[in-house]
């Protein structure tokens, strides 16, 4: 006897599927009468966030966790640990969003209801958002094995983090940042490399006002250079041809 | 249903690379025929909305080319285009489902619709990097039709087909056509003969013969290399 | 949207009734507007309603469909893959008695749950699953025996 399969392909067959040139012309009357609702911020960041590579978060998350099961190794030092692998978070954080660049999607995205600048923009804030509330979560982690104030812990490590992630914010609108999406993490060792000299080796110490003050400019540049950057997107003015 | 330019104009530096051009594009198929570097490029991207223009100004059906509503009705197939690594076809399709504002649910359905239309129905499943380039291309295609757009737009679509595919794919165009506004740029004239309603023939960046060809007017091919001599 | 969703299965379902792609076509179409002025919960048992009455409407309109035009569905729906004449299809799906064979369809054809399909038709579902079931194999025998 036939199965239940057959059958379901023999009367599928027989009923062919209705014409798509009559379809569309239905659908798209029916739809535009309707109207496509706006697309909301949230929206696109919910779209987006299926889209993040797991090892961004893992690295985000792993970084921050450190004086869980660090303090111990590294003792007192643990702040300079986290504080030098920031750069890196930022680095790889700021790769992941302009994914769509390396692979050459850029073109593609830009043309739908959501745009290129949309899905940069989303993917940025998304990463952004969850990335600066790790600081603190570190910061309070180390609070157990060291012995300075959250407050503290946490502009040392903002700072990396924003210094970074400017710097290739702003290399990401050049051209040649445009075509080398890893020179993100060529900024993350140059950064990474500035602070090790800075203050692991000449111990240097403005005093936490100082630093403060620092990293809530750093905050507003990021923010505005953020911005900056999400308009270039899509349209770049791409080679003759 | 109309696509409406005028004065168009895009400079790079000194050099102009569509100048000062004028037309309008209605329901149907349009070939933009030209050789490479003519400017079809440069002009597809101003009518996609993704390069502004120096001077003029172009729109549709009183939309602006970079508003969210043109974007909604937009198609468009690069030349060049990639894919995110880990993507099936399948996925690859969804992916544009979401960000073309198709809800998830509606989106599988559309997805497999779209796999059987351009004969890849036994591919979703398979990763797009062992896709050959026309398979490639017919996934192209199949992304840019995903919102049933009214405005269809394909930038030198059958590079990478073999003849078959090619047969295929222009009797797909000729389709669309009849609901759409469809422009298809190429520098082979057999890709567009038997199928444009309208030609707009390009050089350095000007309109050098725009209308539509009747066969009393000789080979278009054969006018078409004079041109270009 | 909904139209997405449904639009090849209301057509389907209609499809199966009228036997007239055309028609299933503009039949279609007429359901999800007159669908659309609507707000309901099940949109779905809604879609199927609308389309039901619209099918017994066209029927009190229109006479059967004339030799001409069997004629020209034979043709139309020619197979590529499979062994079975079209003509040996329809004239299979003609003797089952109507609501057998809708109910036949909304289960192969639009894989809707037996629990639905139990609720639109106002039976049990052991009762729909056992007419399923039974058309299903008259059906199956019809085609074999047309090969």
């Amino acid at each position: 006897m036939m199965k239940d399969k057959d059958l379901k392909i023999i009367l599928t067959e027989y009923a062919g599927n209705p014409g798509h040139l009559k379809k569309d012309t239905f659908i798209r009357s029916v739809t535009k009468d309707a109207g496509k609702e706006h697309v909301s911020t949230f929206k696109m960041i919910a779209v987006q966030a299926g889209y993040i590579r797991v090892y961004v978060w893992l690295i985000s998350i792993a970084v921050a966790c450190l004086p869980l099961f660090g303090a111990d190794m590294f003792r007192f030092a643990i702040l300079d640990v986290v504080a030098d692998l920031m750069p890196f978070v930022a680095g790889v954080g700021i790769i992941e969003a302009m994914r769509a660049r390396m692979y050459d999607m850029t073109e593609l995205e830009s043309v739908t209801l959501l745009s290129g600048k949309g899905v940069f923009y989303a993917r940025m804030i998304l990463i952004g958002v969850v990335q600066f509330a790790l600081i603190p979560v570190s910061a309070v982690l180390m609070a157990f094995a060291d012995t300075g104030s959250v407050i503290d812990h946490c502009v040392k490590l903002v700072l990396p983090y924003c210094i970074t992630a400017i710097i290739c914010l702003i290399v990401e609108r050049t051209r040649f940042g445009r075509e080398n999406v890893l020179v993100c993490l060529a900024v993350a060792g140059a950064v990474f490399a500035i602070r090790q000299s800075l203050v692991s080796f000449a111990r240097y110490d403005p005093g936490s006002l100082t630093l403060t003050i620092a990293a809530a400019v750093l905050i507003i540049v990021q923010i505005f250079e953020f911005y900056k950057t999400v308009r270039t997107v899509g349209t770049g003015e791409v080679e003759w041809n | 249903m109309e696509l409406k330019a005028s004065g168009l104009t895009k400079q790079y530096g000194s050099k102009t690379a569509v100048d000062n051009m004028s037309f309008e594009i209605g329901k149907g198929v349009t070939g933009l025929l030209g050789a490479n570097g003519a400017g079809k490029t440069t002009l597809i991207r101003m009518m996609c909305g993704i390069l502004t223009p120096t001077s003029g100004e172009i729109e549709y059906d009183g939309y602006r080319v970079e508003s969210e509503e043109y974007r909604n009705i937009l198609g468009y197939l690069p030349q060049d285009f990639g894919y995110y690594p880990e993507f099936t076809g399948m996925d690859f399709l969804k992916y544009f489902c979401a960000l073309k504002g198709i809800d998830k649910k509606a989106a599988n359905t559309r997805c497999e619709e779209l796999l059987e239309l351009v004969g890849l129905k036994d591919m979703g499943k398979v990763k797009v990097k062992k896709y050959s380039g026309g398979m490639k291309q017919r996934l192209g295609i199949a992304q840019a039709i995903i919102n049933r757009p009214e405005v269809l737009i394909l930038d030198e679509p059958t590079a990478g087909l073999d003849p078959k595919e090619r047969v295929r794919f222009r009797s797909l165009i000729e389709e669309l056509g009849k609901v759409s506004v469809v422009v298809l740029s190429t520098h082979i004239v057999s890709d567009i003969e038997h199928i444009a309603d309208r030609i707009i023939m390009m050089k350095s960046g000007h309109i050098i013969w725009q209308g539509s060809w009747k066969e009393e007017q000789g080979s278009l091919e054969e006018f078409y290399l004079k041109e270009f001599e | 949207m909904d139209i997405e969703l449904y639009y090849d299965k209301i057509y389907r379902y209609i499809f199966f009734k009228v036997n007239n792609r055309t028609l299933a076509e503009d039949l279609t179409q007429e359901t999800f507007l007159r669908f659309l002025g609507a707000e309901c919960e099940q949109p779905e048992r809604f879609l199927y309603t609308i389309a039901r009455n619209l099918c017994i409407d066209e029927y009190r309109r229109i006479k059967p469909l004339s030799t001409e035009d069997e004629e020209a569905l034979a043709v139309s729906c020619e197979f590529e893959n499979t062994l079975v004449n079209s003509l040996t299809v329809r004239k299979a799906l003609e003797s089952l008695n109507p609501d057998d064979r809708d109910m036949l369809i909304l289960r192969y054809v639009n894989s809707e749950p037996i629990q639905d399909i139990a609720r639109f038709y106002d039976m049990s579902r052991f009762a729909v699953y056992r007419r399923i079931k039974e058309a299903g194999n008259r059906l199956k025998k019809l085609l074999e025996g047309g090969n």
